[in-house]
């Protein structure tokens, strides 16, 4: 039986963790004859492990986690006001107080408190309506400026794009459009900036990794390099190393390819 | 803390943004579709375990205590999804993969390099599928999976030198067994 202050030393050996400190006492003890076990054979099985295969998830998997989500996601609204109502309900349930009186005085609370907010609802309200109506001028200003011929005006509108709170459809189309036709890289650089304000939406991810294949500026190749590795998106490899077969490629961004790629993988 | 780190999405995804958890989950769902392959050989169980671990994450996502790294949380989840189905089904549905050696013998000419490899492949896999559950997983969270002694540790609920050992104790195991396979193999 091995002592299992040796085995300390042969696992930390094993996952090339083992300081020198180690393996000097790990080779003295294997001189001494005290540790007779073919550690070199031990570590050659552990990285041989390594070439095992294992196929990939079909897509199906995915489909079903992204389902998944969505009706979560159209269960939550109910549940928050169920849960709210229940509460009242609970705090207010008439347990002792007779019925008729219990409505009454809960009618002119109403009322009372009705008139005393009434004020405040009418400036929320305001409120709502105006922050409303300034994303929707945003909106339209950034869509009018895009198309204006001026370089600095388009960049201007990709930088409003990032004021928007959630993008729509309108919006995320737009600079994803931008982002593949726009003649000036700098308003291109911006809007993958844009887009990166927006990551939580799979739309806007889905079109950055398409949008790999199709640059030519080393500037733009780099950036969405980038981007991909922020997020972590393991599916944009196949579109990285469809960029990397390029012959022309920038040997920079060559290099950063395959970088990004080994990061993902 | 990064806003794109693991730990912040998953607390966006506890204040009920759930789109946070799609990031989280194209991070993790090959690492842990791979984790229960390597344990069950079967795409389709493995396929619904990793869909069963993102069910719990949203269902108990209150729960989430932002208390350490998150690779060893969900893998923590994912490990008991594991045990909690094998005791309601029977282990014997586990795929059982014979070696073929015929197969592997070719037409009974020296073996080349490439079908040498090939066969010490299939056999250290077989010698992997005779190992323990607990011994298994602790080499696949190790060898596969890339986790520290330590993190192990705190994934199993065990100390970290019972990981040390299971780890070397295992990798005897495999030892054995290839040697045991290999005779039969032959004999």
């Amino acid at each position: 039986m091995i002592n299992e202050q040796y085995i300390e030393l042969i696992t930390a050996y094993i996952d090339d963790s083992i300081t020198s400190e180690q393996r000097v006492r790990l080779n003295d003890l294997i001189d001494k004859g005290e540790i007779d076990i073919d550690i070199k054979q031990m570590e050659a099985t552990y990285k041989k492990m390594g070439q095992l295969p294992a196929p990939e998830p079909s897509d199906q998997m995915r489909e079903a986690f992204y389902d998944m989500i969505g009706n979560e996601k159209e269960q939550q609204v109910p549940q928050k006001s169920n849960t709210w109502i229940n509460r009242i309900e609970e705090l207010f349930a008439p347990k002792k107080v007779p019925r008729m009186a219990f409505f009454t005085v809960i009618f002119l609370v109403g009322m009372f408190t009705g008139n005393l907010l009434t004020p405040f609802q009418d400036y929320q309200q305001q409120m709502d309506q105006l922050s409303g109506e300034v994303s929707k001028m945003r909106q339209v200003m950034m869509m009018s400026l895009l198309d204006n011929q001026s370089s600095s005006e388009r960049l201007k509108a990709v930088n409003i794009s990032t004021d928007i709170q959630t993008a729509d459809k309108r919006v995320v189309t737009a600079l994803l459009k931008t982002l593949n036709n726009d003649s000036n890289v700098n308003v291109r650089l911006a809007s993958i900036q844009a887009l990166l304000h927006h990551a939580e939406n799979p739309r806007v991810r889905r079109g950055l990794i398409r949008s790999i294949s199709r640059q030519t500026s080393p500037q733009i190749q780099v950036a969405l390099a980038d981007a991909m590795l922020a997020l972590q998106e393991t599916q944009s490899v196949d579109e990285l190393q469809k960029l990397l077969q390029q012959n022309e490629l920038d040997s920079t961004v060559r290099d950063k390819l395959k970088n990004t790629i080994a990061a993902l993988s | 803390m990064n806003s794109t780190s693991d730990n912040a999405l998953m607390l966006k995804v506890k204040e009920g943004d759930l789109d946070k958890l799609g990031l989280l989950f194209e991070r993790y769902n090959k690492r842990l579709y791979h984790f229960f392959y390597r344990l069950t050989h079967r795409r389709d169980l493995s396929e619904d375990l990793v869909q069963g671990v993102f069910e719990r994450i949203l269902k108990y996502r209150n729960t989430y205590t932002n208390s350490g790294s998150f690779a060893t949380w969900i893998f923590q989840i994912a490990r008991n999804l594991q045990a909690d189905h094998y005791s309601q089904n029977s282990p014997c549905e586990q795929a059982d993969r014979d070696i073929e050696w015929e197969k592997l013998e070719g037409d009974n000419i020296i073996f080349e390099k490439e079908q040498q490899q090939e066969q010490e492949l299939e056999l250290l896999q077989q010698a992997i599928n005779q190992l323990s559950d607990t011994k298994k997983e602790t080499l696949i969270l190790s060898r596969f999976e890339g986790f520290r002694y330590k993190e192990i540790a705190e994934i199993m609920g065990c100390s970290e030198s019972a990981v040390k050992v299971r780890i070397f104790r295992a990798l005897q195991e495999l030892e054995v067994q290839m040697k045991e396979l290999k005779r039969n193999g032959y004999d």
